[in-house]
């Protein structure tokens, strides 16, 4: 179709609205009849190549899951490996134990330094009573016989060193 | 239900063409589910992750599947309430309720990327999140998706009456917004 002289009768169209035309009626479409637009563009994007590299991401993912849960048979090499080691183990210490325990123990033997060290270190613990108790019968004990003056006293004292025993006790 | 879905769904439940069988679902219901998913949570990243989930949970329940409704609308469905469920759980998160949610995720497409609508495609994203959650799904699978009322009826497992009512409701609510912004 040829493109016609019009007779525009004096009217006149501002600047440019022709060329403006369908951007405008576009808009106004969009404004006036929005919901009975039917389409899909809602001017959401996905990235380039999404979909097609969508399977193989998926079936990436679907593999981990199955690493994640692996059914590892008990009596596997591994596992057996494992608990013999740890079977044999339990067997030598207990093996240990009763020879350890068995060796002939006599108390003479042992220092007093070596007792007063366990004691010291907190391994025993002793309170007054139970002190107390082995003595109850106990014969043993020194005890002072006859007058005990002033001069033999003090030289007791001074010969005992009390003080460090009196700290002790403290 | 088709022979092709038939088939399809034959091959699924099948040990030795799962995979094959498998791929072919995924190709084939891929987009529809993309598209189905990111009107519901708005981003891409969130829609693909949904997505991906959606696939793995056809994957592993995909025997359990009787055929007593449309392969479809079974993956719609699936689709729907992971998107739901994605959806409360960034709302407990973020300790708002599900109605903020929706406006901060349509907030949030002023600086997305993958978001490239125009004031008024805004706008409507506006509109659509000040519905309630029902309408927002219905008018999204109609005006967006285009579906059939007898399809959103099984997907949703509602009447096609009332999807209709909800439809015309959702609607007039949005052009009220728009109008009156």
């Amino acid at each position: 179709m040829n493109k016609k002289k019009i007779n525009t009768a004096g009217f006149e169209v501002p600047k440019d609205y022709f060329q403006n035309f369908e951007a405008q009626l576009e808009q106004k479409i969009k404004q006036e009849s929005i919901i009975d637009i039917q389409t899909s563009s809602n001017g959401f994007q996905v990235p380039d190549n999404y979909f097609d590299t969508f399977e193989k991401v998926l079936q990436e993912r679907i593999d981990e899951g199955k690493k994640k849960t692996p059914i590892i048979s008990i009596f596997s090499r591994r596992n057996i490996v494992s608990f013999s080691a740890i079977a044999a183990a339990i067997l030598i210490l207990i093996m240990i134990i009763p020879v350890k325990n068995g060796t002939s123990f006599d108390f003479e033997k042992i220092a007093i330094s070596d007792i007063q060290e366990y004691i010291e270190d907190g391994d025993v613990t002793l309170s007054d009573t139970d002190i107390a108790a082995l003595f109850e019968n106990e014969n043993s004990l020194p005890t002072i016989e006859g007058n005990l003056n002033n001069d033999t006293l003090f030289e007791y004292l001074s010969e005992e060193n009390i003080e460090n025993d009196i700290l002790d006790f403290e | 239900m088709d022979i092709q879905e038939e088939k399809l769904l034959k091959s699924l439940t099948s040990d030795t063409c799962l995979n094959t069988a498998f791929n072919q679902l995924v190709a084939m219901y891929k987009e529809r589910l993309y598209w189905h998913i990111r009107n519901m949570v708005k981003s891409h990243e969130d829609t693909n992750d949904v997505l991906q989930n959606v696939f793995i949970k056809v994957y592993k329940n995909i025997k359990k599947f009787k055929g007593e409704s449309k392969l479809y609308s079974w993956l719609y469905r699936i689709a729907t309430n992971e998107s739901i469920t994605f959806l409360n759980q960034r709302a407990k998160k973020y300790n708002i309720s599900s109605e903020e949610l929706q406006l901060q995720l349509v907030e949030n497409l002023k600086a997305d990327t993958y978001f490239q609508g125009d004031e008024v495609q805004l706008k409507l994203q506006q509109a659509i999140a000040s519905l309630p959650n029902k309408q927002q799904q219905v008018f999204n699978m109609k005006y967006f998706q285009d579906l059939k009322y007898s399809e959103i009826s099984s997907i949703l497992e509602t009447s096609e009456g009332a999807l209709k009512a909800s439809y015309h409701i959702a609607s007039k609510k949005i052009e009220a917004y728009i109008k009156g912004l």
